[in-house]
């Protein structure tokens, strides 16, 4: 196990290298120059080639980029915002990060609600009619465009449920949950659908299988049977799923976050994209990739911890 | 195919699974409509005597303060939008431009995931190495991200720049699957079998290798269709996807949006189409993993 | 979305936005004439007095010098002050200042008395040295507006020199401090429009100590002296300001003001149908139906100092429509004959913006009231289509119509598309983000674009000499690259005029030789139109509003009245 964890550890360090370095040269080729945008569209050009010069913009690209890396590795610091002045990219992440995560982390939660209900009401009604809905409900999830389900939301559930339609109110605890409930639904249904299928697929693997009968022949209830045994078993390929989807959250939380006002890392980076903030747009995608590659990392360190199998195979 | 004359192919026995799976038959009838409909638009919309075309502008309600009509009055089914356009005329071109960037869009992918996969799966060792750590980093990056990155380089947003940016967001899943899949087939019997008789890796690698990859490739494909659809869409929404009059069905959301408290038809049926859609797609490509996946049940 | 035509046409004029109208012209909708609609809304002040505002995007900066769009504009313009400022029928008044400058006959030297007293917010009392560090300021190499400052005495080398000596205020010789409270500008010749840059928010009065304090975080955390301060400012999320309670106008009748950010406009609509704003800016959708309404007596409406229009880059090879020739010219007027404006401002654009009749929207000082609106003359333009040389349209090469993403661009794009191509002239849309089609713009890449401009100051001035005089071309403004020396001539001449009536007809002059030109498709003038709470009081837009945001609204006298609501 520690030589398995030791080599996964060192496949993502190219990862992280080859990230940083991508980002870096998509940045380099959207076109904008830093100092106009700083500066305004009518500065004077003078001035524009001061300012990037000051911010080292003029340097070569491997200068630039062996600078970013080391900034990056000493220190972890992302620079500096072109566009919000005085905002350090650190800064702004910081509190983007909080509000995404939180919102991705509530928003798995309700996945995995919602996904293995529909999972488990499938596979113990295998065939029927319950089965077929709710597993076309689940899909349907994962089919609709998230921003047009959120508005729908904001439109009609809304005003119903009287929740906050819009916005991240973090004055406590409970504004909190309530603010992010809506978003959350939305955003998490994008991933019900995959865990409902594994869960359902899983079930029906353990239900067959002659230790549930047993259970089931000494009297236990079919609720007991379900959650304690086969619901144990679907467990390893649904913390997988969770671990993927992570990614999907993150990507889905863009859109999420423009929707319902939520101030995240997603909406903070597609406003950078659009306005060119160089150092805000390579910031946040890294933070996001680090993020990604460390979930993935721990899921398949857990997956290798649950199964020995996994770390034999890839010898 | 690889043509196996024992008995039934494990293809075939794929699809007689996917035949008796009615979720996936209900998705592969959704699939088969749109692609009428994206097909045979002529079909389906009345022509327009000035040539509007695909563009559907209901000429007798321009100038006029009630030319956002709801569904139902004689000619437009479906109502008109918020330029008083045939909103049914506008769905069915439509799919014909959704269905075009899911397909392209995956087509792309599969074309770098294919050659990328099938080369670290066959070749092995320190090639494999590189592309599998490259695979790992495009997987890493946030794919709408990167996406809108994309197109920021290319700055005027049309078709290709779209399918382009989907399929370098879209590649290294396929490249993940092809991968596993070469490598479980390298060392069987008929592969071994064409070596000793002389053939090329080249030529083991297409005529043998590949398609016995088939089954997950036409999978993930599926399933990959249906999310760039809904990429599409997103695009459209963040402002940077297809440009007007284009009637791409996350368009005509978009365009709309702020009609749809007073007017809801111009939201609902657009987003309708795509949820139809994509679950169709979504749909076919479960149920064809279920069927090529014997581990898993139905 | 009037918002964001606005706001991108704001991004085009390198000044802040300044609108003007007469102040009769706003008005409340009556109520009560043809309710049609019962609008569900609720309609309660938050007991503890404050203004609660939406916003499309985050204020990018909030640093005087910084200030280049009209969020940031009307959130910094509540918390600075500048020497002038406009009274409700929009001439300029006196505000940091005792009274209006005294002019030297010359029309070069300005001198000014500060008011005694004003403090900062943080307690310290202004002095004629801290107007001259913040126009000093204006130079140096961060500023986005050393224009502002250019005509005065000195100023370019400042703005030279702090390029290599990264000055923050870089030593003016033109503005002088004379005494504690005494300024005096001079300026390098005379230049009359220059007295509306000291009312812009980018030359407000800053607290020199903290500015050298936070650095280039003073955006972040800005103090002036203006009626309110800022209070909390949560980037992308909220930013909320406290009363002033020294003001120096009187302490404001409002506890503070509170911004949120929501980017879209369907969710700030049911917010404030929640009773969670007390304005919001009026999208697409609904102004009909609110203004036919129980609630007619929320809406608001006054017209803008805007114009849209789709330019021709004139100096483009290739396109059928550059150029002087007489065939350009006919095609070009071709357009201007086809496109139906009342449809687009009526009815498409729900009455928020009215067919144009020239350059000058009404409420500029010039507007010429009695020339027609262009009428829609499919038959002519046909005829000129001909005469161009392209009977039925017949060789007419299609160019791209490029146009931003932004706010009703696409619809009314369309639709321009769909009238053209009635007559038989072929275009494409191209759509692009802002940023990349401000670029392409100025380098004169489109052939044919849509552009938007909003006054900076209430001055013919303002329009015809940046987007038509050909020492502008380009980023300066004139993206048609229109060049006429005729027009370049008369609008040189009213800079040496101080007679105002002389000057307006010569600048009236060069409007109507423009127009024979075409080098626009001449489309709309606007109007803003917002929601607001019956409950409040003394909101009274002067015409320098850009929507909700209340740019040079009297903010220490609006008041949320609780008492009578329901």
């Amino acid at each position: 196990m520690v030589s398995y964890t030791l080599r996964r550890l060192l496949e993502a360090i190219p990862v992280i290298l080859l990230v940083t370095l991508i980002v870096f040269l998509l940045n380099a080729a959207i076109p904008g120059n830093p100092g106009r945008i700083r500066l305004g569209q009518r500065a004077d050009p003078a001035s524009v080639d001061a300012y990037n010069e000051a911010r080292g913009y003029n340097d070569p690209l491997p200068v630039q980029y062996g600078r970013y890396l080391w900034r990056l590795f000493t220190d972890f610091d992302l620079g500096e915002s072109d566009v919000k002045a005085g905002k350090s990219v650190n800064e702004i992440l910081e509190e983007a990060f909080g509000v995404t995560i939180r919102l991705a982390i509530f928003s798995m939660f309700i996945a995995l609600v919602v996904g293995i209900g529909a999972g488990i009401l499938s596979a113990v009604r295998s065939r029927t009619w319950i089965d077929y809905c709710s597993m076309l409900v689940a899909i349907m999830g994962v089919s609709m465009p998230v921003f047009w389900l959120g508005i729908l939301m904001i439109i009609y559930v809304a005003p119903v449920l009287g929740l906050p339609r819009t916005g991240f109110d973090d004055t406590d605890a409970y504004t909190m949950f309530r603010s992010l409930i809506l978003p959350a639904a939305a955003l998490g249904l994008l991933s019900s659908a995959t865990i409902a299928r594994l869960c359902r697929s899983a079930m029906l693997d353990v239900l067959t299988q002659d230790y549930i009968r047993t259970a089931r022949s000494k009297g236990l209830g079919e609720a007991v049977v379900v959650l304690k045994h086969a619901l144990k078993n679907a467990a390893i390929p649904i913390v997988t799923v969770v671990g993927n989807s992570f990614g999907y959250l993150l990507v889905g939380a863009v859109l999420t976050e423009t929707v319902f006002a939520l101030p995240g890392l997603g909406r903070e980076v597609v406003e950078a994209i659009k306005q060119r903030d160089r150092e805000l747009i390579t910031g946040g995608i890294l933070l996001m990739s680090f993020v990604f590659v460390g979930v993935n990392l721990l899921v398949d360190l857990s997956y290798a911890w649950f199964d020995p199998r996994v770390r034999d195979d890839r010898n | 195919m690889t043509a196996t004359n024992r008995g039934r192919s494990p293809t075939q026995m794929a699809f007689k699974r996917l035949r008796r799976n009615r979720l996936a038959m209900l998705g592969a009838l959704v699939v088969m409509m749109v692609t009428v409909l994206a097909f045979f638009p002529s079909w389906l919309v009345p022509s327009h005597a000035d040539g509007a075309g695909p563009y559907g502008f209901a000429e007798q309600f321009r100038g006029a303060h009630e030319y956002q009509q709801p569904p139902g009055i004689p000619g437009h089914p479906l109502g008109t939008d918020e330029l008083g356009r045939d909103v049914w005329t506008r769905i069915v071109y439509g799919a014909g431009i959704s269905l075009r960037v899911g397909l392209v869009g995956t087509l792309v992918a599969l074309f770098i995931g294919l050659i990328l996969g099938s080369i670290a799966g066959f070749r092995g060792g320190r090639i494999d190495t590189l592309i599998s750590r490259l695979t790992d980093t495009f997987f890493a990056f946030p794919s709408l991200l990167l996406m809108i990155g994309i197109l920021a380089v290319f700055e005027k947003p049309n078709e290709i720049v779209i399918f382009a940016a989907l399929g370098v967001v879209g590649w290294p899943g396929v490249a993940r699957i092809v991968r596993g899949q070469v490598i479980s087939l390298r060392g069987s019997e008929f592969v071994l079998g064409a070596r000793a008789l002389g053939q090329s890796d080249t030529r083991i690698l297409i005529g043998h290798v590949l398609p016995n990859c088939l089954g997950p490739v036409v999978v993930v494909s599926t399933l990959m269709i249906a999310g760039n659809i809904l990429a599409e869409a997103g695009l459209s929404f963040l402002g940077i996807g297809l440009p007007p009059p284009s009637p791409s069905w996350g368009r005509m959301l978009v365009d709309s949006k702020e009609y749809w408290v007073d007017m809801p038809w111009m939201g609902i049926f657009p987003g309708l189409s795509i949820m139809i859609t994509v679950l169709g797609f979504n749909l076919l490509g479960d149920g064809l993993r279920d069927a090529f996946d014997p581990k898993m049940k139905d | 979305m009037s918002k964001c035509l606005s706001r991108t046409s704001v991004f085009m004029s390198w000044l802040v936005i300044l609108s003007m109208v007469a102040p009769g012209c706003t008005a409340r909708m009556e109520s009560g004439t043809d309710t049609v609609f019962e609008i569900e809304s609720i309609s309660a002040p938050r007991s503890d007095g404050i203004f609660r505002i939406p916003l499309m995007t985050n204020p990018p900066d909030l640093d005087p010098i910084l200030v280049s769009d009209t969020t940031s504009d009307g959130v910094a313009s509540k918390i600075f002050n500048t020497l002038l400022d406009y009274d409700p029928e929009l001439k300029l008044e006196p505000c940091l200042a005792v009274s209006m400058p005294e002019i030297s006959s010359d029309g070069t030297q300005y001198d000014f008395t500060i008011r005694a007293g004003v403090r900062f917010s943080h307690g310290r009392a202004i002095t004629a040295a801290d107007f001259k560090y913040s126009l000093q300021r204006l130079a140096s190499v961060r500023s986005k507006r050393p224009n502002l400052i250019e005509p005065i005495l000195g100023a370019s080398e400042a703005i030279e020199s702090a390029r290599s000596s990264q000055e923050d205020a870089p030593e003016i010789a033109g503005i002088e401090v004379l005494g504690d409270l005494q300024l005096r500008i001079t300026l390098k010749k005379p230049y009359a429009p220059f007295i509306y840059h000291l009312a812009m928010v980018n030359t407000a009065v800053v607290p020199r100590e903290l500015v050298e304090q936070h650095g280039h975080a003073f955006s972040r955390k800005p103090t002036g002296t203006g009626s309110f301060v800022l209070e909390k400012w949560k980037e992308g999320t909220s930013l909320l300001l406290k009363a002033n309670p020294d003001y120096f106008e009187g302490a404001p009748k409002l506890a503070g003001i509170l911004y949120r950010v929501i980017p879209e406009p369907l969710a700030q609509l049911e917010e404030y149908k929640a009773g969670n704003f007390e304005v919001m800016a009026v999208t697409q959708g609904v102004f009909p139906k609110w203004s036919r309404s129980n609630r007619a007596d929320e809406v608001l409406s006054w017209p803008s100092l805007t114009v849209q229009y789709y330019g021709f880059n004139l100096e483009k090879q290739g396109s059928p429509y550059a150029g002087d020739s007489d065939s350009a010219r006919k095609l070009r007027e071709a357009v201007n004959l086809s496109v139906d404006r009342k449809f687009l401002g009526e009815v498409l654009l729900e009455g928020r913006f009215f067919a144009a009749n020239g350059i000058l929207p009404p409420g500029i000082l010039g507007h010429n009231a009695d020339r027609p609106a262009y009428p829609l003359d499919q038959e002519r333009a046909r005829a000129l289509l001909a005469e161009a040389g392209y009977p039925g349209g017949k060789g007419l090469p299609s160019v791209d119509l490029w146009f931003n993403t932004q706010g009703d661009n696409a619809k009314i794009a369309q639709s321009v598309q769909e009238d053209l191509r009635k007559v038989g002239i072929p275009i494409g849309l191209k759509m692009l983000d802002w940023g990349a089609f401000l670029e392409s713009t100025d380098a004169g890449e489109p052939s044919f674009f849509r552009l938007g401009w909003v006054a900076d100051y209430p001055d013919p001035e303002n329009f015809l000499a940046f987007l038509f005089h050909s020492k502008n071309k380009g980023p300066n403004g004139n993206v048609a690259f229109y060049d006429n020396p005729e027009v370049d001539a008369l609008i040189d001449r009213s800079y040496t005029i101080t007679d105002m009536d002389e000057r307006i007809r010569l600048l009236q002059q060069a409007e109507s030789k423009i127009l024979d030109d075409y080098p626009w498709l001449f489309l709309l003038f606007g109007r803003e139109t917002i929601l607001i709470k019956p409950y409040v009081k003394n909101f009274t837009p002067t015409g320098m509003c850009d929507d909700v945001q209340g740019n040079h609204v009297r903010w220490h006298l609006v008041q949320i009245d609780n008492v009578g609501t329901q």
